[in-house]
């Protein structure tokens, strides 16, 4: 079956690796991501604090233009499931906000009348390939490693339609299929203050740095998150602590498809470590592996 | 064939003459070929206005009366008393509700003025068609059921016993008693609650009118309004109750342990187990469920040991049938399960505790003999309450519990009492509306119960920086300060909301008594009847007719006696005279007015394939009227032709201002003034 | 700081009504100044107005105050406290209702700088359709962090030297209709 996938501006600058990783990720798994063409930005959380409209039309020319399709509109990024999903909400109910919508779409030529189904990746991989599919997709389990799972803010507030608002658990059973332990933590679901990395390092940087102090006591060996702000967040964060280039002491801060992918024997230039703003975290996951290889077959 | 009608508009203070234009309404419909005599008058409910009404039916032989004013449901019984006082079928009394449905709904004088014609026209119309009717009299049970043995069930027993009557009381625990014997103290007196309640649950268990049905449950009922048969099942308790002498060998000797409701999980009890020390009865049952012999066919140490051979295993449920006259509901509440609320910690931290758990711990016999401990045995430090858990929350219960500010009062009170541990209370208002409710929030101010106005958000191993702290952080806005604080504490106790009983739906079906959106019983009028149903010998009392205090509760339950011993007092009940009647002709036996009744008041007569309506069960409601397809039943006063009738007066009297409207606009005739001229007249079909 | 008392002016307090009115605002006027929104929020105990003040201020009528605040452009839209409002009020989005008035009002001072990357953002996505990060970060940095930017650029060229930094802008095929929906979208101002 085909998807229709929309990246998200991340994607295609500071997560390439992301966008790697997922591909090659999909390849060894025999399914196909077709990129929504010429799909814009879905405006986030920024474009909504200047223009409500502008935000909604954004969003909604995408779903516009998948809608033809008739194809779900898949994407890795929580912020932009979220501006989507709320185009999809708000252009549903009453009220002068459809109507402005639609003449802004129609101004550039298109139309909308609702039905594009967008998803998130994390539970495309848990209901479509299913935690089975990706168990039997494992060639290297990653048994003895440590894996926290951070879910952020958007994935799970306002709405989770696919896991428990409070304790999601979907990053778990990804993390348990992959033969790694997931390591609980109390804040898994505490925003990064990512929105903020750029304006109010010293506010986005406290956040940050709570929620990796909580991960570290909780003996993990590597975090995987479920979205691509947080993940460059908690590596920037690690990043402006640690003095270059000693990368030393830094959490390996890993993409959903990274992990899966380290999984399934995908080499690391495949899954676009090299890419990532820590330093030496090949280094890092590389000397974890021996360990536990060392800890299996000792 | 003519009538005599008497029309009366009311002003109503200036409820209704503010807005309508009451002398018009009168003048318009005096004109009309039936109508004998028009008034108007500031309150026709005031005796002076009834005795106008008086007057008129004597003067005039009036054979029926229209009074336009409130909804019929504040004086209808009032006008039909005043037409049966003198000597006028009160069948014969036709409301018009030109205030709730006209006045206090409609912002334009003219089009209110209008709107009140076209109604009392339609009350005129529907008049000529009404037929006198009687009601019936039946007699009435002289012995009432009480379902619910908490300290309401236990107040409306003992002031119906009282009183004279036989009282059957039904309590599905084994003991009476309630939520209230699970306190410690109550506020603000601090009275020993089990104190206080024993003496009256010792009274009900002596009383010569009280039969005691504990361990039992109403399994249905049925009759009519003064006349109920309920059939009661005795669940098996496999002890002879006759033979038992309560010695307690039994419940010491058990080998069988499971978690105790009483204590609610926080301590062990027996298979056969008796609830708490001064239960009425005073006799064990045995938990089936727990019970070594019934799971695994071994033990029965129980039997061995009993002196009195009262143990029993072959015991089965008995059935028992009374008849009553008068029934009380009493079944009390249940309590939130905090669990639903996952960021306060609730089964995921041990020291979290529910009020009810912690009022079971600070009691001298509950799981830890009344000393503040930790799960870990070492007393806390610093305590915190949290209010409104689950309460005055659009997610779980919009309404507020009413008791958990002043529980939460004395919880910290009693913590200070029993230890040094210093206490937050985390409040967003604080209730304390009572006789002595306020003093007792300042003696608890000056205690130095350190109170802090914010709702908790959350609760957890964490403080704000991530970091574990080995103490519970308590994280709440100080409002008042305008801070947010993190609040160290070794114990949390939840105020959690009282919601209805999980079986309230079937309970209200199996008893035909309504439930509001929150599942709480519903009574008759929020204000001038908190203690009746829809039903006339149904009565509500306690927790389960919505949340409140012990004196309420009190209140309450013997108001319900009070409506119970009423009704049996008079020895008699009239039976509303308006039923469904069914036209054999037409009845195809298709039974779908049998499926839709709420009363169960239609039986299908298989010899004569139709459908009979009992009188005495039917209430009226019509609502097999509208379901039968056939047209085939019909409700006293309420018969299509009576309703159409009334329709088209209405219409008629609309289509009449319309004219009168455009010929104004040439003639300027005033439309009250032309209606004679018309010579409507509204003769039943 | 010196303070007067607020003199309730006739015209002056129909604040809430305003916010009440709007599609985000529909359950406000509920409020319970319980609190939980301030101790769920993960900035509040850096703000000077925490998310219940700010209410408390919108009853009160403190419109500039409200609108001047910082407490809007510190949100980081974790969605804490719409989640957890017992009156299920949708704070999030009046917080977004009200950075857009500030912006609409020119009330958005030195302080709250914010703003400016906010508008700059939306004015990069407007051009090219997508944001290019590069160019956000040198004209926000140039605009207000002239010497921060020298700190940034390490990340900066780690990033470019991995790959993760576009030079170029993307251009959108169908930029001209883009382009036309755009400027109707900015015509509706809210």
């Amino acid at each position: 079956m085909k998807y229709l996938y929309y990246p998200g501006c991340s994607q295609k600058g500071t997560s390439r690796s992301y966008e790697e990783s997922l591909f090659a990720v999909l390849s060894k798994l025999d399914i196909e991501f077709e990129e929504l063409d010429d799909w814009n930005c879905c405006g986030t959380t920024t474009v909504i604090s200047v223009n409500k409209v502008l935000s909604l039309t954004l969003a909604a020319r995408n779903l516009a233009l998948a809608r033809p399709t008739g194809l779900p509109l898949i994407t890795p990024c929580p912020s932009c499931w979220l501006s989507l999903t709320k185009a999809n909400m708000v252009l549903s109910e009453g009220g002068t906000l459809p109507e402005k919508v639609a003449a802004a779409l129609a101004a550039g030529g298109l139309t909308y009348d609702g039905g594009t189904v967008v998803r998130h990746l994390l539970e495309f991989f848990v209901n479509e390939v299913g935690i089975r599919g990706i168990e039997e997709s494992v060639k290297a389990h990653l048994t003895g490693l440590r894996v926290a799972p951070y879910y952020g803010c958007q994935l799970v507030r306002p709405y989770a339609p696919y896991d428990d608002g409070y304790d999601p658990q979907n990053l778990e059973k990804v993390i348990e299929a992959t033969g790694a332990e997931p390591a609980a933590f109390e804040v898994k679901t505490a925003c990064c203050g990512g929105t903020m990395m750029t304006t109010r390092r010293d506010v986005g940087g406290g956040m940050s740095m709570k929620i990796l102090r909580n991960i570290r006591e909780a003996g993990a060996d590597l975090v995987v998150t479920a979205c691509p702000l947080c993940q460059l967040n908690l590596e920037l964060v690690q990043y402006r602590e640690n003095s270059w280039p000693r990368g030393g002491d830094a959490l390996p801060i890993l993409n959903i498809t990274q992990l899966i992918g380290l999984a399934m024997g995908i080499s690391r230039k495949e899954l676009g470590f090299s890419r990532l703003l820590l330093p030496g975290v090949e280094r890092s996951i590389i000397g974890k592996q021996q360990q536990m290889a060392e800890a299996v077959g000792g | 064939m003519s009538r005599r009608i008497g029309v009366y508009v009311c002003h109503c203070g200036s409820n209704i003459a503010g807005k309508v234009d009451v002398k018009a309404v009168s003048e318009a419909v005096g004109g009309f070929p039936d109508v004998i005599v028009t008034r108007e008058y500031q309150f026709m409910c005031s005796e002076p206005g009834q005795e106008l009404i008086r007057q008129d039916i004597r003067d005039y032989q009036l054979d029926g009366v229209v009074v336009a004013a409130c909804s019929p449901l504040m004086h209808e019984k009032t006008f039909r008393a005043t037409c049966s006082s003198v000597g006028l079928n009160h069948y014969l009394l036709q409301m018009a509700n030109i205030r709730e449905q006209c006045s206090w709904v409609t912002e334009d004088p003219q089009a209110a003025t209008e709107k009140a014609k076209a109604i009392v026209s339609g009350a005129i119309g529907k008049l000529c068609a009404l037929k006198p009717l009687a009601e019936r009299e039946v007699p009435v049970v002289e012995a009432v059921l009480v379902v619910g043995g908490g300290i309401a069930g236990i107040q409306a027993a003992l002031q119906c016993a009282e009183a004279g009557y036989k009282v059957y009381l039904v309590e599905r625990r084994q003991s009476i008693g309630g939520h209230m014997a699970m306190l410690d103290k109550t506020f603000p007196t601090l009275d020993c609650s089990a104190c206080i309640l024993t003496p009256k649950m010792v009274a009900v268990g002596q009383h010569p009118n009280i039969q005691l049905f504990a361990y039992s449950e109403v399994e249905s009922v049925s009759g009519y309004a003064g006349n109920m048969s309920v059939r009661i099942r005795r669940k098996a308790s496999y002890v002879d109750h006759e033979r038992c002498n309560g010695c307690g060998l039994c419940q010491e000797r058990c080998p069988s342990k499971v978690p105790d409701e009483f204590e609610q999980g926080k301590a062990q009890r027996r298979a056969i187990y008796t609830m708490f020390p001064q239960a009425v009865p005073n006799k064990p049952v045995i938990d089936r469920e727990a019970c070594i012999y019934f799971t695994k066919g071994k033990c029965r140490a129980c039997e061995k040991l009993c002196k009195q051979g009262a143990i029993d295993f072959d015991q089965e449920d008995t059935f028992e049938e009374v008849k009553v006259g008068a029934i009380i509901l009493a079944t009390g509440h249940q309590t939130f399960d905090a669990a639903q609320m996952p960021q306060y910690g609730y089964e995921r931290y041990p020291d979290v505790y529910t009020a009810l758990e912690f009022e079971r711990m600070v009691n001298a016999s509950g799981f830890t003999q009344g000393k503040i401990l930790k799960s870990n045995g070492d007393t806390p430090e610093t305590v915190a309450i949290v209010h409104c858990v689950g309460s005055r929350d659009q997610r779980h219960h919009p309404y507020c519990s009413e008791v958990c500010c002043m529980y939460s009062l004395k919880l910290a009170h009693l913590i200070r009492e029993h230890s040094s541990a210093r206490v937050y209370d985390f409040y967003i208002d604080m209730r304390c509306v009572g006789k002595g409710y306020e003093e007792f929030f300042d003696r608890l101010l000056r205690e130095g119960v350190r109170f802090v106005r914010g709702k908790v958000a959350s609760i957890s191993r964490y403080d704000g920086n991530g970091n574990e702290t080995g103490k519970l952080i308590v994280r709440a806005e100080d409002t008042l300060a305008g801070i947010i604080r993190e609040i160290p504490v070794d114990m949390v106790i939840l105020a959690t909301a009282l919601e209805a009983q999980a079986d309230a739906e079937d309970v209200g079906r199996l008893f035909g008594v309504s439930r509001n959106h929150a599942g709480f019983f519903l009574e008759q009028h929020p204000k001038l009847n908190p203690f009746g149903t829809s039903s006339a010998c149904i009565f509500i009392a306690g927790t389960c007719a919505g949340p409140k205090d012990i004196p309420q509760t009190v209140s309450q339950a013997s108001a319900a006696a009070s409506g119970a011993i009423t009704l049996l007092k008079q020895g008699k009940v009239l039976v509303e005279a308006i039923a469904a009647h069914n036209n054999d002709e037409r009845c195809a036996a298709c039974l779908t007015c049998l499926s839709v009744c709420p009363y169960g008041a239609i039986t299908y007569e298989e010899k004569k394939n139709r459908v009979v309506v009992d009188e005495s069960l039917c209430q009226g409601c019509g609502t097999c009227v509208a379901a039968c397809p056939a047209g085939a039943m019909e409700a006293d006063n309420f018969t299509d032709q009576q309703i159409l009738n009334e329709i088209e007066a209405v219409l008629s009297w609309e289509r009449m201002l319309k004219e009168e409207k455009a010929k104004e606009a040439v003639e300027s005739v005033s439309a009250t003034g032309s209606v004679g001229i018309h010579k409507e007249s509204y003769q039943p079909l | 700081m010196e303070r007067q008392a607020l003199v309730e002016a006739e015209q002056q307090n129909d604040l809430l009504e305003q916010i009440a009115a709007l599609p985000e605002g529909e359950r406000v006027l509920s409020c319970l100044q319980c609190g939980t929104c301030s101790a769920t929020c993960p900035v509040a105990p850096m703000l000077e107005h925490s998310p219940r003040q700010i209410f408390a201020m919108v009853r009160a009528g403190m419109r500039t105050e409200v609108l001047r605040s910082l407490t809007p452009w510190m949100c980081s839209s974790c969605y804490e406290c719409t989640v957890n409002c017992p009156a299920q009020i949708k704070i999030t989005e009046i917080m977004y209702a009200l950075k857009r008035t500030a912006i609409r009002e020119r009330l958005t001072t030195d302080e709250s700088d914010v703003h400016r990357f906010y508008k700059l953002f939306t004015q990069i996505v407007c051009k090219f359709g997508r944001i290019h990060e590069l160019l956000l970060l040198l004209k926000y940095m140039m605009l207000r962090h002239p010497v921060g930017l020298l700190s940034q650029s390490l990340v900066g060229l780690r990033m470019m030297s991995t790959g993760c930094m576009r030079i170029q802008p993307h251009k959108l095929r169908n930029q001209e209709s883009f382009d036309r929906m755009v400027e109707k979208a900015l015509t509706f101002e809210e």
